[in-house]
């Protein structure tokens, strides 16, 4: 399980990214929002239950993960459109069957934004 | 261990503000895979990787890949593991040069520890370089390494559904390798169903069968492994 290591990435972006906006010793910080794709190989609930464990010994104080699941989207060479797919383990159009290799969401392992209390 | 949030005190001014980030989770392992995969393509050297679960052959599969390759071609191998150099000695009986990489509780490679590894080698010397990941079908699939090619391998002695139950790893992999061919009669592979399974999870997937042992399927390999090196974009002078 590397959601400890994804984690501990995660927290040292949002340190990096409040660094740069306004220098400080801790920063007080509400909601973070990220975005966690089906096929980005991370589980939303271990990265859930880690990120306390990464924020322990950190300059965050109060921070909240937010994770917005993405799933799985093809383009289907058929019919020429994106779609949707409930499952990862069948790549193949849900509407005409083709298979569909080219995944055009579903990768997301992303910091989308921080809430910064002043 | 889990802290309860710290609510603003009353007094404090300001409202929240959204900072707007929108950067990759990884973003410093990524900036480290580009900045390798240009030094790798600068100096001509094919970078591949296998991933695979704990016991698919790997190891041996690598250590076949090296000492026929090392015959024309300037080869050397990276291999991560968690505590032993076992798979290093190992690789080493082909004459490559090769490094271990221990990665101790960590269970993937990242870019940097592949960084540090290659330290003094010069890649302008050498025509491929193989990394080894930790055998682990979960981790590896979330870090790039800067490499050319991702080689995902199953063993014939493992279930069929496999790509099923790790479609992430078979969907971020360029080829799949089913190894142990030779045995596969012995221990009941159904090849139908695990290409369909292959199929199912990354469609038009290219698949190799192989056995390390026998030899079968490793010259077509090495072809396809020196095609592969040839077409790709160089920004040698």
């Amino acid at each position: 399980v590397h959601e400890l290591s994804i984690a501990q990435s995660l927290v040292e972006l949002i340190e990096d990214e409040l660094s740069s906006n306004s220098p400080g010793d801790s920063f007080d910080v509400g909601k973070v929002v990220v975005k966690v794709g089906v096929l980005s190989g991370v589980v939303p609930e271990a990265l859930t239950s880690a990120f306390p464990v990464a924020v322990q010994h950190s300059r965050l104080r109060g921070v909240t993960l937010a994770i917005e699941e993405v799933p799985v989207v093809v383009f289907c060479p058929s019919c020429h459109a994106d779609r949707p797919l409930s499952s990862p383990q069948r790549l193949r159009c849900p509407v005409c069957d083709a298979p569909t290799p080219t995944v055009v969401a579903g990768r997301e392992l992303e910091l989308v934004s921080i809430e910064v209390l002043e | 261990m889990m802290e309860a949030p710290t609510t603003p005190p009353e007094t404090s001014a300001g409202k929240p503000r959204i900072l707007e980030v929108r950067t990759q989770i990884l973003k410093k392992n990524d900036v480290t895979a580009r900045s390798m995969r240009d030094r790798f393509r600068a100096a001509g050297v094919f970078v591949t990787s296998l991933v695979s679960s704990p016991g698919a052959g790997k190891t041996t599969f690598l250590r076949e890949v090296l000492l026929r390759l090392n015959r024309t071609q300037r080869v050397a191998a990276l291999v991560g593991d968690l505590a032993t150099e076992n798979d290093a000695k190992r690789l080493a009986e082909s004459g490559a040069p090769v490094r271990q990489i221990v990665t101790g509780t960590v269970c993937h490679l990242e870019a940097d520890m592949v960084e540090r590894a290659i330290g003094d080698w010069n890649l302008d010397e050498l025509d491929h370089l193989f990394v080894e990941n930790v055998g682990n079908l979960v981790c590896p699939s979330s870090y790039d390494l800067g490499e050319d090619l991702r080689l995902v391998l199953l063993s014939t002695t493992e279930g069929e559904d496999k790509p099923l139950k790790y479609p992430t790893i078979f969907n971020t992999a360029d080829v799949a390798i089913i190894t142990k061919c030779d045995i596969a009669e012995v221990v009941g592979f159904d090849r139908d169903a695990a290409l369909a399974s292959i199929e199912s999870v990354r469609p038009g997937m290219r698949v190799m069968e192989v056995s390390a042992r026998t030899g079968q399927g490793m010259e077509q390999f090495l072809q396809y492994l020196q095609d592969r090196a040839a077409d790709r974009p160089t920004r040698r002078p």
